[in-house]
Formats: structure tokens, sequence, C-alpha cells
């Protein structure tokens, strides 16, 4: 046993009060993430397999809910087309902040197999900002609950601030939608 | 199936025959003026009442389009293909719809990808799959996709993304095939 | 007199957490019974904070406000008229006689305001499940009806303090035994309330997305959970006043009504679901013509 085991180097740290009180709540985010069922691409054939009896994930506290009013998570399951990224949007915007976005493989990252496609989007960031990507083509159900965990870890952090960035950037946002989608129909944010 | 193709040549010019990978599989090339005649003998009398598919193929270096009506026989359990090439700078041809209530979907399909119109469809200008197109036909070979896509959508720079995956992929399989 | 205000006060947020427990438990026995382990038993609760800390920015009308708190008021309203435990001076809350009527009424009152606030909202979803509900609501009423008022007149009171003292004296003194037909016809009944398996079509998760609250989101969608838990724990001591004679200290109390929960459990994860007009058609004819059985015998005597 080395003598630097017995000792610490850092100094004491403190914490405000109103970060103590954000920090409960991050933890209980965290705790109980609801996802909204919506297929989005080819990704969505492994959420019923993660969600049933085999790799459980509402032992987690991750459980479906059938509309975006009540619900934290959405995913992005693979490639989005123009047409599926405008109702994915909208989607989006109606969901209550706290949100966060998880994109589950290659598709959502660099454009994946479809890169060349005249109707997929490469980079899905540039429209919705994405907190937590999973690797795979499509990733199993164990992976996507290590997506989770890792989105858990970010929440209890503090760092899974996606929502944050889409209300400071929107302009941005928006400029990048509408170079993408021609018929932009939706009147102001959060409605 | 050898007797149903011998009839067929025997009333209409076929202008190339050839069998496809399976037994009961024919490919036959008529013209196009006598396709509707073709496809209502094949329908009426030898019992191929299935439209399953109507395809179409760019040929840009003999600069047509070949549409290919897919037939099904439940009764016989035969496959035959009936194709006719039309003119690539002006893709028009009759609509089947009279024959096959289904081809008015095809036909929509193809005109949206390829751009050849169909006389007669009453719903083909409607939006298929993509919204708000106003490219040329996407599934033509003179448009460049990889192109479209790099300028619409952008990408990360970063080296996976500037090789050309494709035409790695494609010398790979030319040369394993010419072994 | 103040003292009876901080009671109230104690007994709804202990009703809150053994409702939201109670919630939980059920969540981790129905993950057992389908092979997988379920969510932690304190899973409701950890729900609730999450909730609370949401931004709404939707409005949809004064209904749509108000709707939650008619929920709330119902559930808190059946909790503080059920005497909990029996000549106990800090939990028999606002019982006085007659209170037996008033409850029947704050009942139907919560259902009633849910299904207002659903279809004030823009929501064509929301308003599928309340006229599902009420409609079921209908059906069950009538057993429970049934068995309510022949407790009433087979003890010739309307008090639930009384109905609990005419149980008193041992096992065999309890109205399950004493009337098996009436608690069978009334047990049916507290089914349909609950919305267990066999009569679960207002919420049907399947069909329509999770019912009544379909268009409500973060402090409302937490109110809603409070009142339903609170609107559950005030059943459970309703039934366990009427039929398995009331309790005598604190302990009893938890003990019966955990049965009760258990037998609600069991039979929700076994069935599946009727359609709301053969649920209504089931209940207006077997629990009553059982119910109605006990009826002859009190008559006669």
């Amino acid at each position: 046993m080395k003598e630097k085991d017995y000792f610490l180097d850092d100094k004491p740290k403190k914490l405000s009060y109103s970060e103590v009180w954000q920090k409960f709540f991050d933890w209980a985010r965290a705790k109980s993430l609801w996802v909204v069922s919506y297929g989005t691409g080819c990704g969505s054939i492994e959420i019923p397999p993660m969600v049933t009896s085999r790799f459980d994930a509402e032992r987690f506290g991750v459980s479906t809910v059938g509309t975006p009013r009540q619900a934290d998570v959405l995913i992005i399951s693979g490639y989005l087309a123009v047409k599926t990224l405008k109702r994915v949007i909208r989607v989006y915007e109606q969901m209550q902040s706290p949100k966060y976005v998880v994109g589950l493989g290659a598709c959502t990252i660099n454009g994946g197999m479809y890169f060349d496609s005249y109707n997929t989007v490469n980079l899905v960031d540039l429209y919705i900002p994405i907190d937590v990507y999973v690797a795979g083509c499509m990733p199993r159900p164990e992976a996507i609950l290590a997506g989770f965990a890792q989105l858990m870890k970010k929440i209890k952090e503090g760092r899974a601030d996606g929502w944050k960035q889409y209300i400071d950037n929107l302009d941005k946002y928006r400029k990048n939608q509408e170079k993408v989608i021609k018929n932009w129909k939706i009147p102001n944010y959060n409605w | 199936m050898e007797d149903l193709i011998k009839r067929i040549e025997s009333i209409f010019k076929v202008v190339s025959k050839e069998k496809g990978k399976r037994d009961n599989l024919w490919i036959l090339e008529v013209e196009k003026e006598s396709l509707h005649a073709v496809l209502s003998y094949l329908k009426d009398n030898e019992s191929f009442r299935h439209l399953a598919l109507i395809s179409c193929v760019d040929w840009i270096e003999n600069k047509k389009f070949q549409l290919s009506y897919i037939l099904w026989s439940y009764q016989k359990r035969q496959n035959i293909i009936v194709k006719i090439f039309i003119d690539r700078d002006k893709p028009e041809f009759k609509t089947v719809l009279n024959l096959f209530p289904q081809a008015e979907v095809y036909e929509r399909e193809i005109r949206e990808l390829y751009g050849v119109t169909f006389e007669g469809n009453p719903t083909q200008f409607e939006e298929f799959v993509l919204e708000d197109w106003e490219e040329m036909p996407p599934m033509r070979r003179d448009f460049d996709t990889y192109k479209y896509s790099q300028e619409k959508y952008g990408d990360r720079d970063s080296e996976v993304q500037r090789t050309n995956i494709r035409k790695i992929i494609s010398d790979y399989t030319d040369e394993w095939r010419r072994k | 007199m103040w003292y009876k205000i901080l009671y109230a006060f104690l007994v709804t947020v202990g009703g809150l957490a053994y409702g939201l427990l109670l919630g939980g438990i059920s969540r981790k026995i129905t993950a057992r019974i389908q092979g997988r382990k379920g969510p932690t038993v304190f899973q409701n609760y950890i729900d609730l904070i999450k909730l609370l800390k949401k931004k709404t920015a939707i409005s949809h009308g004064t209904m749509f406000f108000l709707a939650p708190m008619f929920r709330l008021l119902g559930g808190v309203g059946v909790l503080l008229l059920v005497p909990i435990v029996y000549k106990s001076n800090a939990l028999s809350n606002f019982s006085f006689g007659g209170d037996l009527i008033v409850l029947m009424y704050f009942m139907v009152f919560g259902c009633l305001g849910m299904a207002l606030g659903a279809a004030d909202s823009g929501n064509p979803h929301s308003a599928i499940a309340p006229t599902r509900g009420l409609a079921q609501m209908a059906g069950y009423e009538l057993p429970f009806l049934v068995s309510v008022i022949g407790l009433a007149i087979a003890h010739k009171t309307v008090s639930i303090s009384s109905i609990v003292a005419s149980q008193q004296g041992g096992i065999f003194h309890w109205n399950l035994f004493q009337y098996p037909f009436l608690s069978i016809a009334g047990i049916i009944a507290m089914l349909g309330m609950y919305a267990a398996y066999p009569f679960a079509v207002v919420l049907a998760p399947q069909e329509i997305p999770v019912g009544p609250p379909t268009e409500y989101s973060s402090t409302f969608l937490s109110f809603m959970f409070t009142g339903k838990s609170i609107f559950g724990v005030g059943k459970y001591v309703l039934f366990m006043d009427l039929f398995l004679g009331g309790a005598t200290n604190l302990v009893e109390a938890f003990i019966k009504t955990f049965t009760l929960f258990l037998i609600v459990v069991f039979v929700t994860n076994v069935f599946p679901r009727y359609r709301t007009e053969q649920a209504v058609k089931f209940f207006w004819t077997y629990p009553v013509v059982i119910g109605l059985i006990d009826f002859i015998r009190i008559f006669i005597k």
C-alpha cells in the first residue's frame, strides 16, 4: 500500500444552495426518463426489445409514453429523410423542457450508409441538438441501454443542455432548417 | 413454358426473348406499340392476371428508357416480363390503367423518379415520396447525387468522408468478378 | 380544534406517500410476473419529483387548469372523510354521521372533473377516454350502490363509524363473513373503480395515448398523479371500513389495505380487457344479482 492512498490532494469544495437543489432535481430527472414512442427510421425495430422482458429498460426508470407533451427523451433511430425531419422538428418543439435527444446509428453521425443520398440528411446536429450518439447500424438493445447510461451520467453532471442551446441559437437552427425544408409552416416555438 | 412463348411469337412480333435464371421466368421484348395488345392477351387468354411491378431502367448510352412489366400467373405459377424501350429525350407513354388498376401507383412512382409521363393516368402528378422536389428526377443516371448531398446537407470534414467509398467497393467487386 | 387541521394535513401527506409506494409495489409485482426485474419501489416518487420541475407553456382555457384541481380535491375529500382508525382522535378526520352519502358524491366528483378538463383541451384523443370512463362508471356504480345501500339497511345507519362499530368483536363479525354476497358485489365494483384489468378500457394505453391525461404535462400531470394516489388510498380505506371491519390501530389499517391492494394487483395482471359495452353489461348482471341475494336475506330478517 502506498502512502498516497491514505491522503487526498484536492481542496474541499462548497456548493451553494441552489446548486444542491439543482443536483437533486438532475438526479430525479436521470432516474425517470420518459421516451416518446415515435419510430423515425429503421432503428425503431430495436426499441420494442429494449422495453420488453428480455432487455428490461423499465428497471432504469425508462418507459414509453404516447404523447410528446409528457416525454423527456426523443430517440432518432436511423436515417432522417427530409420529410421526417419536418415532423421530428415539430415533435421536438412540442416536448416540454428539459428535453434530451438520443441519436442511434451511423446515419445520424455523418450520413452512414446513405451519405450520398439526395433525400436523407447527413448531419442531424445542424437541425436539432443531440446529446448522445450511439454507434452501430443498428445498435443492439444492450448498446442502446449503455447509451442511456451515458445520458444519465451526463444529466447528473449537468452537462446535458441541448435544449438550452436550442433556445440560445434558435436563429442558426432555423436558418439550417429552412435551407433544407421548403414549405415551412411552423408558426412559433413551443406551440 | 416454351410453348407459351411459341404461341406469343406466332401472334405478335417479338424482338428478343431470353430465359431467366429460374425455370418459370421468361423475358420478352416487344415493340412499344403492341404492348397493350400483348398484355391484354396474356391477361385474358393465358391467365397472367396479376401485375406485380412496373420497373424502369435508364440506358443513357443508347438514349432510351426501358419499361418492364412483370406479370404473374396464379394458376400456372409462372412469371413473365414484357419490356419495351421508349425514347429518353421525350419520355411519354400510354397508361395500362384500364387493364390493371394498380398501375396507377406504379406509374406515379416512375413519373416522380424518372420523369416518364403516362397519358391517361389521372393522379400521376401528385407527390409520391419526395416533398417539394424541384430538381431533375433523381433516379436518372446523369443526376449527381453525391454532389447534391454534399452541397445541400454538408458533411463533417474527416478522413472517411473524403475517400470515395462507392468507387472503392465497385472497383473491388469488378476485380473479384473478373477472376 | 386547530390540531384537527394539523392531523388532516398529516393524513393527506401520509396518504400521498403510502399511495405512491403502493403504485411502485404494483409495478414491481407486475414486472416480476412478466419475468423481468422492475423499477424500484420508489419509482413513483422520482417520477413525481421530475414532473414538478418541467416547464409548462401551454394553455387551453379555464377548465383545463381546474380539472386537475378537481381530481385532487376529490381524492383529498375521500381520504379525509373516512375514519382510518376507529375511535382515534388523530385519525378519524372529519367523519360524521351521514358521511356515507357524501362520500359517494365525492367519488363521482373526481372523475367528472377529469372528464370536463380533458374535453376542454385541444387534443381529440383526450376526449375519447373520459367518455369511456364515464360510461364505465355508470356500470360499476350500480353494484357499488347495491352493496352500500344493503349495508346501510342491514346496520340501520348511514355513518361509517357506526358500521365499523358493529363489526367489532372478532373476525366473524366482519361484513365479509356476515354478508358475503354484498362484499363480493362491492369488491367487484372496487375493481371497476381502480380500472383494473378486465375493466381497464379507460386507460387503454395501446389505443389512446395514456387516456385522460393526454394533453397534460409537468405540473398538471403531477397534480393528477397525486390525486390518483390519494384517491386510491382513500378508496382502500373506505372498503376496509365497509367490509373488513375497520382498524383499531395503524398497523392493522396498513395490513388490511395492503390485502385489498394485493387483490387488485393480482386480478389486474391476469385478465385481458373488456370493451366498454361488455364491461357495463357484466356490471349490471352478475354482481347486482349476487348482491340482491343478500338483500332478500336482509328483508326476510
